[in-house]
């Protein structure tokens, strides 16, 4: 069910960059994760009772390993439990590549503290460069294709590795050159033009949504709301000693 | 605005001085063209402006040079960036942010600016360049004129007394180079800006140019107007030599300029017949071929036979296929449906000596083909790897040009020079076909006649060229037969002459001039001179 909101959001508000497809990626290897689970979990693991669904060869295993089969009985109960757990993995992961699609590492550098801006465009250049490497990769490749060379193996990896490095150095070369020639450092505050930040409706809905989440069960209870409370404050503070106070435009 | 005094600059561990006791101005709102060979030291001329050298690369200067009252010896480029705004070459590689209201304020960002000043300024820099419609999109999803103005406007948003651009239009297509230039058209006479410009295409910008700065090469420069630097130079768009050829009084630099004083003279003379389709021998065959890039369908049911002996152009707009075309040719991408067949042979199950003795493909990097450390070792690689004999590269690299050094690094040569050790490259192994992406891109009017020299050679040896371009007058020397794509589709293929002039969007100059006469080139024009005095 999260799974499929999750894939909505993305279609609908993603967009076609290099980060944009890590959403499809984070698919394949959530999917690839539960196939691989399953595997292990029908050829080796702890015993579950319940209804025997079909049972494999089972190989003895010395007296030592008590519990630990390979092959035997596969349990209804078994393999319930595994689906339970690796969904669970799955839905992380795939979690964690609709949030990567949907922002891009450089917005959310723009919302480091400005005591270390420096660093945060230090990211940048390397973040510009990621993609590009992976563009003139593609490109030698197909190069050396063309000037009949054999596949690519680890002992002519450095044929390929020498041009791409020396077209990335380039790049952020003249990068660097163009950010100098935009007055890159030479100031020492730098302002914003946008505020990226927090802002009040974004701390009210995470605390409430956590809120939700743990204490639901245990509603009524009053000791629940002094946590929330707790919480609410912490997150609210959060801005005060994560970044300095930002100047918003209007 | 700007003054050079005697200023020299010499690189060190170089005998060649770049440019001496050089002293010259430029004034207040001035659209300043310079031109040169590649080589000539129009890069390093512009780089002193802006203080890149000595500041960035090393140069060892002498002499002052002031911009605004303000000596750049002492400053470093940063400190600069609110009296000089620079656009390069190819916008994409200067981008420090991903979208284009940020990329925009990112300069006044980093300078402090107050963030009310700062929405303000970006909005007159939108309003300004129209970037309206596109301000909250993805500087990766914009075309290649649309990133040219962003990367104009992220200047502009400093408030700069002086523009300088870097060949700002060799990277686009003819539609999206027309879009820049209009701009700074607009930025000169509108704002009073001082634009200093760098243009391998002359015929695109010479019309609206105040002075040209021509940097010889031997350290020296001219100075002058448009008319007088062109009577001078051998350096020439189609409309100058046309008006050298006719003798006429008064140089003229746009098309119109041109009609005006040549109708009565194109009365008398005949046009050109337009030429039958030869008999077809084809040597590349494509069926019915669709083929995707980056998930997205890029030709659409293509269906094309080229020929043995004849040299194609491929045009259309950025994105419209070509690259995708000639890479489908080469074997280079998973075809989705259709096929290729080259001389009978399906390219992408070729290897080896097979591929090199049926194809030759030159990329839109000449330099993604080397990986060598010279460009001897390179020549000596390629000779190894194909079973030639020794040398037989260099010898090959030697009779299409003497002006390579064969112990510097592939990748220092100029942009024509890496074309033509590119070319000698794949061409030693005598291919039956010749790709080409997009070969005259950075090259100067020389490097060009070059080129067109040496495929017209191969292409008389019986080879069949394929070349994607958007070099109008390129083609219309060069190129028997043309074909159109747009959207993945051919939507006109034939004879150059047919297709040329029947288009007003593929015109070269002498055909605007000359409507009618179905003329492509200055030799077509006296060709007709000559007809008329027999």
């Amino acid at each position: 069910m999260s799974i499929l909101v999750f894939i909505y959001v993305v279609t609908k508000r993603g967009t076609n960059t290099v980060w944009g497809n890590s959403f499809k990626f984070s698919i394949q290897l959530a999917i690839s994760a539960l196939i691989i689970r399953f595997i292990f979990a029908v050829l080796i693991g702890t015993q579950l009772p319940g209804e025997v669904l079909f049972t494999l060869p089972q190989i003895q295993m010395p007296e030592f390993l008590v519990g630990i089969r390979i092959g035997g009985a596969v349990t209804e109960a078994r393999l319930l439990s595994v689906l339970d757990e690796s969904l669970t993995f799955a839905l992380i992961v795939i979690a964690f590549g609709a949030a990567t699609s949907l922002s891009s590492p450089i917005a959310l550098i723009k919302m480091i503290s400005s005591r270390i801006y420096l660093f945060g465009v230090t990211l940048i250049i390397a973040f510009s460069v990621l993609p590009q490497i992976v563009a003139s990769y593609q490109r030698v490749k197909m190069a050396r294709k063309f000037r009949g060379e054999a596949k690519i193996n680890l002992r002519n990896f450095n044929k390929i590795l020498t041009p791409v490095l020396e077209e990335s150095l380039e790049k952020a070369i003249d990068l660097s050159a163009a950010m100098e020639s935009r007055g890159f450092g030479y100031s020492k505050r730098p302002t914003r033009y946008r505020a990226e930040a927090f802002n009040f409706a974004d701390l009210l809905i995470t605390t409430i949504s956590i809120y939700l989440l743990l204490f639901l069960p245990t509603l009524l209870s009053s000791l629940t709301l002094v946590f929330a409370l707790l919480i609410f404050i912490a997150f609210a503070s959060a801005p005060l000693w994560i970044t300095k106070p930002l100047q918003v435009a209007r | 605005m700007i003054s050079f005094e005697n200023v020299s600059l010499v690189y060190p561990n170089s005998k060649k001085t770049i440019l001496e006791n050089l002293t010259f101005s430029v004034n207040e709102s001035e659209l300043i063209l310079i031109i040169g060979l590649t080589g000539a030291g129009k890069s390093s001329f512009m780089r002193l402006i802006n203080g890149v050298i000595p500041h960035h690369t090393a140069g060892i200067l002498n002499g002052e040079i002031t911009v605004a009252g303000q000596s750049i010896n002492q400053l470093k480029p940063g400190e600069l960036s609110g009296i000089i705004g620079i656009v390069g070459q190819n916008p994409l590689n200067g981008f420090v942010t991903d979208q284009v209201e940020d990329e925009i304020a990112f300069g006044l960002e980093t300078n402090g600016v107050d963030p009310t000043i700062i929405r303000r300024r970006v909005e007159e820099v939108i309003d300004l360049l129209s970037l309206q419609a596109i301000r909250k999109r993805s500087l990766s999803s914009l075309s290649g004129g649309e990133q040219q103005r962003v990367a104009i406007g992220s200047a502009l948003v400093m408030n700069p007394k002086v523009l300088v651009l870097d060949e700002p239009t060799s990277a686009l297509d003819p539609v999206a180079a027309e879009e820049v230039l209009a701009i700074i058209n607009k930025l000169v006479h509108d704002l009073g800006l001082t634009v200093i410009m760098a243009e391998h295409k002359l015929e695109r910008v010479i019309h609206f140019v105040d002075r040209i700065v021509l940097v010889k090469g031997d350290g020296q420069i001219e100075v002058g107007s448009p008319q007088e630097i062109m009577a001078k130079s051998d350096i020439n768009p189609p409309i100058v030599k046309a008006a050298k050829f006719l003798k006429l009084d008064q140089l003229p630099l746009s098309v119109r300029d041109l009609k005006r004083v040549t109708s009565s003279w194109q009365l008398s003379t005949k046009s050109v017949n337009l030429e039958k389709e030869a008999k077809r021998e084809p040597i590349i065959e494509i069926s019915r071929l669709s083929a995707t890039y980056n998930d997205q369908e890029v030709l659409k049911g293509v269906d094309l036979n080229f020929d043995k002996g004849e040299i194609v152009a491929i045009m259309g707009r950025n994105g419209a296929g070509k690259s995708t075309l000639l890479r489908s040719i080469a074997g280079g991408l998973k075809i989705k449906s259709g096929e290729v067949k080259v001389a009978g042979n399906v390219p992408d199950q070729l290897i080896g000596r097979d591929f090199t003795d049926l194809i030759g493909y030159v990329p839109q990097e000449p330099a993604d083909l080397f990986f060598g450390v010279s460009v001897m070792s390179e020549c000596a690689h390629t000779d190894q790897h194909n079973g030639l004999n020794n040398g037989a590269t260099q010898g090959y690299l030697n009779r299409l040009t003497k002006s390579i050094n064969l112990n510097s690094h592939p990748r220092d040569l100029s942009e024509g020079q890496k074309l033509l050790l590119a070319l000698a490259i794949v061409l030693v192994t005598k291919p039956k076909i010749l790709l080409l992406d997009e070969p005259t891109r950075g090259l100067d009017y020389r490097a060009k006649d070059e080129l067109t020299q040496i495929l017209k050679e191969v292409a008389a040896a019986g080879v069949c060229v394929v070349l994607a371009t958007h070099d109008v007058e390129l083609v219309a020397e060069l190129a028997s037969r043309i074909v159109v794509i747009a959207d993945g589709e051919i939507i006109s293929d034939g004879l150059t002459r047919q297709v040329l002039t029947s288009s007003p969007a593929f015109a070269p100059q002498i055909n605007k001039v000359f409507a009618g006469q179905n003329w492509l080139t200055v030799a077509d024009l006296i060709d007709a001179q000559i007809e008329r005095d027999k």
